[in-house]
């Protein structure tokens, strides 16, 4: 398009209400047209006033954390080109303006090229220090909890792992087990099962062909009903039926009670995908 | 925002802070579903996060971008979906629910806008335009519908439509422009 669009397709075009053939060639001449771009500037503006008519809701309060780690994830922020002065937008916290005013004028003189020594100055480096210690603390620590997670997820997920579904009768409590045959590994997720009482522990039992239970450790929940735990199961086990008892603190060499819960495993693997 | 652009995570989370909240709305308003809403939120402010050195304080307030990044990502929620839709099935029965929605969105005088001066002022902007200007501009700004798809859904000419949306956004952005230049949005 090399003729100036009227305004009032820059208004729809500031909507997106144009079809997708107006809106690239109105895309297309704004790239360079200035004074077109300024009225599309306007317009958008006016449009994103509109999202103030949105009724508002309240954000579950841990999206901020989930909307940060994703946009963290996504990649870096893109660098403005090095020599470019940062304007000081008005939305900066009203404590940073003289810092800032500071900034500005040091990148305002390296730009011409004269004061390097000013943006070096103690001040500068020491809070951008602190900023990247923190940064870097930061990381560490995401990067531990996500690899304790990544682990026990490959476990779940691995291809050699097994899957039993514990249930009492058709109620809560029940209990989820992955048996990684690969690592000989057992992962207990345990949901709505009420703690046992001071002196008694769960005991899961991996049931083989020959009828014998083989004690597989001993776990509580916690108060809210959860538990996940993580067994080691001899290598060369076959078990075809699992199971819990309550047990007396330590657990029993052969269950003493009526099992709690019970269930069958997976034939194989990839059985258990549904 | 240059704090943002130097990879200042903090930094972000105060944008969050300011903005999370008309960011979340204005996702629910479109999509009608929280799930897909919290998945745009997070969309919205990763491109912000990668992004924010493009921001310009001079070509537009930092709440317009933050609303113009959301409704971008998700619209190209709500056109996958509804492409899926025409795919899956002749959706006929979303137009008398995204009818109904509109209208309880325009009926909507929520307890939280009420208290905001901003928002009393656009909604007071928008009250002064013909219903039928209201409902093209909610259509083609929520729903993300184009010209022709807005006459199709009210069976009216495109011309009609046309006129109806410019003439709406004239005049809008003519009652809000005094705002704009006190620094009010």
């Amino acid at each position: 398009m090399s003729e100036h669009p009227d305004t009032g397709m820059l208004a729809e075009f500031a909507l997106d209400a144009l079809s997708p053939a107006e809106a690239r060639a109105i895309a297309a001449h704004l790239a360079t047209c200035v004074s077109c771009t300024r009225e599309a500037d306007a317009w958008k503006e006016s449009t994103a006033s509109l999202a103030l008519l949105a009724p508002t809701i309240t954000p579950p309060a841990d999206l901020k954390e989930r909307a940060l780690a994703k946009a963290v994830a996504s990649g870096s922020p893109r660098q403005l080109p090095s020599a470019t002065p940062v304007p000081a937008p008005k939305t900066v916290p009203t404590a940073a303006p003289r810092w800032l005013q500071f900034a500005a004028a040091a990148s305002l003189l390296v730009a011409a090229g004269l004061g390097t020594a000013l943006v070096r100055s103690n001040t500068t480096r020491g809070t951008l220090e602190e900023r990247l210690a923190s940064v870097t603390a930061l990381a560490e620590e995401r990067s531990a909890s996500l690899a304790e997670r990544d682990s026990l997820l490959a476990r779940v997920l691995g291809p050699e792992t097994r899957i039993a579904s514990l249930a009492a009768t058709g109620v809560a409590p029940s209990v989820r087990l992955f048996w990684d045959v690969q690592r000989a590994e057992l992962i207990v997720s345990a949901r709505q099962l009420p703690p046992v009482a001071e002196g008694r522990t769960y005991q899961l039992w991996g049931i083989g062909t020959d009828g014998v239970p083989v004690g597989l450790g001993t776990f509580n929940s916690a108060a809210d009903g959860r538990a996940v735990v993580t067994f080691t199961v001899n290598e060369g086990a076959a078990f075809t039926v699992s199971a819990v008892t309550e047990e007396p603190q330590g657990g029993s060499p052969a269950p003493t009670s009526t099992p709690i819960l019970v269930g069958h495993w997976s034939l194989d693997p990839i059985q258990s995908r549904k | 925002m240059a704090r943002v652009a130097r990879g200042e995570e903090r930094a972000l989370g105060e944008l969050y802070d300011r903005f999370g909240t008309l960011s979340y709305s204005l996702a629910i308003a479109m999509l009608r579903e929280g799930a897909d809403a919290e998945e745009v939120v997070g969309d919205a402010f990763a491109q912000i996060w990668r992004s924010a050195a493009d921001y310009n304080a001079s070509r537009g307030s930092l709440q317009s971008w933050v609303a113009t990044v959301t409704r971008t990502r998700a619209l190209d929620r709500l056109r996958a979906r509804r492409r899926s839709d025409r795919l899956a099935t002749d959706d006929v029965e979303t137009t008398p629910e995204v009818t109904q929605g509109v209208a309880a969105l325009a009926a909507a005088p929520d307890e939280a806008a009420e208290s905001d001066e901003q928002r009393q002022q656009v909604e007071a902007a928008i009250a002064a335009l013909t219903p039928a200007q209201q409902e093209a501009l909610r259509l083609a700004y929520f729903e993300g519908l184009s010209q022709s798809e807005i006459a199709e859904r009210l069976q009216e000419p495109l011309g009609t439509v046309k006129t109806r949306m410019r003439a709406g956004l004239q005049k809008l952005r003519a009652m809000l422009a005094p705002l704009r230049e006190r620094g009010e949005l």
